[in-house]
């Protein structure tokens, strides 16, 4: 099921009139802010933590073709691979011509967004090349032909139910809805092919320049199985993932598995320098780095959204959204999601296609809030449709609205008789115990009802009553 | 070198210009950003792994001296019911003859050393596959961090990076003195160790069980990796 960002309004209503669906993703999002919250307690510095990470990350970027060049070198040193790839097709491009020497009829990958955004797996797929997904929830919705719907857990749309008939029809084994043994099964499944297949893929969470270590974080240790067994490994990053220093992961190992999951550390932390060494025991014999742009240069030059760049994919913007919590992480229709995905995909993508992808947000704040590198990701969404206006992506009627909007507010008389009027006409339409029907909005909520009395009338009562 | 490659720092370039850029520093103050609560109590720095460790479903034992070690190793596979067990080339197991000692109480259970194969890849080596067998693994480790129960294994001539990877459960053994209080202090240790061509190819920080909680956020052991994660700690002056 192919979504795309311009669907954003059919797609958040349709999930929004779901009400399972908005139950799960409330649940969901709630019980990870309070896994959250619990961890951040244990550490009272929180808030000097995110300062340092946003300076390195700003250090990072700032310095960004330096810090890259650095990563190259020492990748170059350790004795592994670097290419460079322009966009999705360059990247997907390459890891097909190494399926093709290896001759691989299939490569386990593990989670990463990055593979996500490029589309490898279906280009894989058309290929001849059985892409498989090795992360629980992302092997799930691969079944289920999904995309995933949140970045740290895929899956988060799909009830137990559902996951026991898709194993049930999908390998004909006895229909289970037991997460346990759903969960053991995929395991016994899944290390045949972990144990047969030449190429692993993985993403990568952080690149250390200084030493040339790119770094993967993980739960369920699908991700080491995929650096560590197959011959070859691949590790996809997106050109913003560099940090400057090894000792710097100290600061960001912290800040990511507290954020995304509550965690004070992963089960997994994967450091990699390079293949295996001779005397090693074990480990690819080819290591490869794919340095990934497609359109991250061009976010760069945009010194208002550059921070946007900062993003660890941590997940926290999008459990704190309240748009996020109910229309889910498919009605966005892109890779990313949420608040940071709204900010994202309109740059990666062009803002023709997801125009409405700047609206789906209250402007609350949350997100900037939580973020663990403080990214101002709200003051960017409010920037990003400051500029879908100037290129006149709104409708004619909201323009016209926003033009006599803006002339009685400035205009008190005008403000006053508009107020006057249209308190009294709501008033004539209100019929007592019912709804008002107001096209478009009234739909899903209540309209709410006219008050008694304006703030004037009542400010005035209140200031005479003092008086006597 | 790809013509991308051009590209790619050209644009970089091109779109930092004008911005006032200082010399990349090539040392940060990251080792030495410690807070209050990074503060372990080196006194009690065991007990403190031990009790971090259980938080995330590892099992950790304070063991007085190495016939403890033995003591705990031999309930351990009787209870559990271990047949196939695997063990590392770490100076902590060969210096202590885990496997010959071990065999002469338990003559029923097959013990097996990582070896070296040449040849053929070693997906396909009969190392692997043994292994992917395994119910146990024990190895000896680099590190330890205290505040976040965590441990640290190195690729090297000694142990494999799946040894800690593919059995059922693994089994750590380490000497409280390898025990760092926090993440920042271990890495800075690892980094020392390093020299320029004396480098490990994988570092695995390694907290509890393997888990997932994809399906409906239930928390699951034994997603891919080991379902138990066990630590012994000596008090002990070993090496």
């Amino acid at each position: 099921m192919e979504r795309t960002p311009s669907d954003f309004k059919t797609s958040s209503a349709k999930n929004i009139a779901n009400s399972r669906l908005r139950e799960t993703f409330h649940s969901a999002t709630r019980h990870a802010l309070e896994q959250r919250l619990k961890s951040i307690h244990q550490v009272p510095e929180w808030e000097q933590l995110r300062e340092k990470g946003h300076q390195i990350k700003k250090e990072v970027i700032n310095q960004l073709d330096f810090y890259l060049e650095q990563l190259e070198s020492n990748i170059l040193n350790n004795g592994g691979q670097v290419f460079w790839a322009r966009d999705a097709d360059e990247a997907s491009n390459y890891i097909l011509r190494l399926c093709r020497r290896l001759n691989a009829k299939n490569v386990v990958k593990s989670k990463s967004m990055t593979t996500e955004e490029i589309k490898l797996a279906s280009t894989l797929e058309k290929q001849g090349i059985e892409p498989i997904e090795t992360d629980l929830g992302e092997f799930i919705i691969q079944l289920a032909n999904e995309t995933p719907s949140h970045i740290i857990a895929p899956a988060l749309h799909m009830t137990r139910q559902q996951i026991g008939a898709l194993f049930n029809k999908t390998f004909n084994i006895p229909y289970t809805e037991i997460p346990e043994e759903l969960c053991a099964f995929a395991r016994g499944k899944l290390r045949q092919k972990f144990l047969s297949t030449k190429l692993g893929i993985s993403g990568v969470n952080f690149a250390a320049a200084d030493t040339g270590t790119i770094v993967v974080v993980e739960n369920e240790g699908n991700a080491r199985m995929c650096t560590n067994l197959p011959k070859v490994h691949v590790a996809i990053m997106g050109l913003e993932k560099v940090i400057p220093r090894f000792e710097d992961l100290s600061i960001f190992l912290k800040l990511l598995s507290r954020s995304a999951t509550g965690q004070k550390q992963t089960s997994y932390v994967s450091m990699i320098n390079g293949p295996r060494k001779v005397e090693d025991l074990d480990g690819p014999e080819e290591f490869h780095l794919v340095i990934l742009d497609n359109g991250r240069t061009e976010i760069l030059s945009n010194p208002k959204l550059r921070e946007s760049l900062f993003c660890i994919r941590c997940g926290a913007c999008l459990n704190t959204c309240p748009v996020y919590q109910r229309v889910g992480g498919h009605s966005y229709g892109s890779t990313y999601s949420g608040p940071i995905g709204s900010v994202l995909t309109p740059l990666l993508q062009g803002l023709d296609t997801a125009k409405d992808l700047p609206y789906a947000s209250s402007l609350c704040g949350a997100c900037s809030n939580i973020c663990p590198v403080k990214i101002d990701v709200h003051h960017q969404l409010l920037w990003l449709r400051e500029q879908v206006v100037k290129q006149h992506k709104s409708s004619w009627q909201e323009r016209l609205a926003m033009h006599c909007y803006t002339s009685i507010m400035k205009d008190v008389r005008l403000y006053r008789l508009g107020s006057f009027f249209l308190r009294n006409l709501l008033k004539i339409f209100y019929k007592k115990g019912q709804n008002l029907n107001v096209p478009g909005w009234s739909k899903d909520r209540d309209f709410p009802p006219i008050a008694a009395k304006t703030f004037k009338e009542l400010w005035k009562e209140k200031t005479q009553q003092k008086t006597t | 070198m790809n013509a991308s490659r051009t590209e790619i720092l050209g644009r970089i370039r091109r779109s930092l210009d004008g911005l006032n850029r200082q010399q990349a520093p090539t040392k940060s103050d990251s080792s030495k950003f410690l807070f209050a609560s990074d503060f372990v109590d080196l006194s009690r720095i065991a007990q403190r792994f031990k009790v971090e460790s259980n938080c995330v479903g590892g099992e950790t034992e304070i063991c007085p001296n190495i016939d403890s070690v033995f003591q705990f190793i031999k309930s351990l596979i009787r209870d559990s019911g271990y047949k196939n067990i695997a063990v590392s080339n770490h100076n902590i197991c060969v210096d202590n003859q885990i496997i010959q000692k071990l065999s002469v109480d338990l003559p029923e259970i097959t013990f097996f050393n990582e070896n070296n194969e040449s040849g053929d890849h070693l997906q396909h080596s009969s190392n692997t596959h043994r292994l992917a067998q395994t119910d146990l693994s024990i190895t000896g480790v680099d590190c330890l961090i205290a505040d976040s129960g965590t441990i640290i294994l190195t690729s090297k001539p000694e142990a494999s990076r799946q040894i800690s990877l593919l059995p059922t459960a693994h089994l750590a053994i380490a000497s409280i003195n390898q025990i760092y209080p926090n993440l920042s202090t271990a890495l800075e240790y690892l980094q020392s160790t390093w020299a320029t061509d004396h480098y490990p190819t994988a570092i695995t920080l390694i907290t509890g069980p393997s888990r997932t909680a994809d399906i409906e956020k239930v928390l699951i052991k034994g997603a891919h990796g080991p379902v138990r994660q066990l630590a012994l700690l000596i008090e002990d002056e070993i090496r």
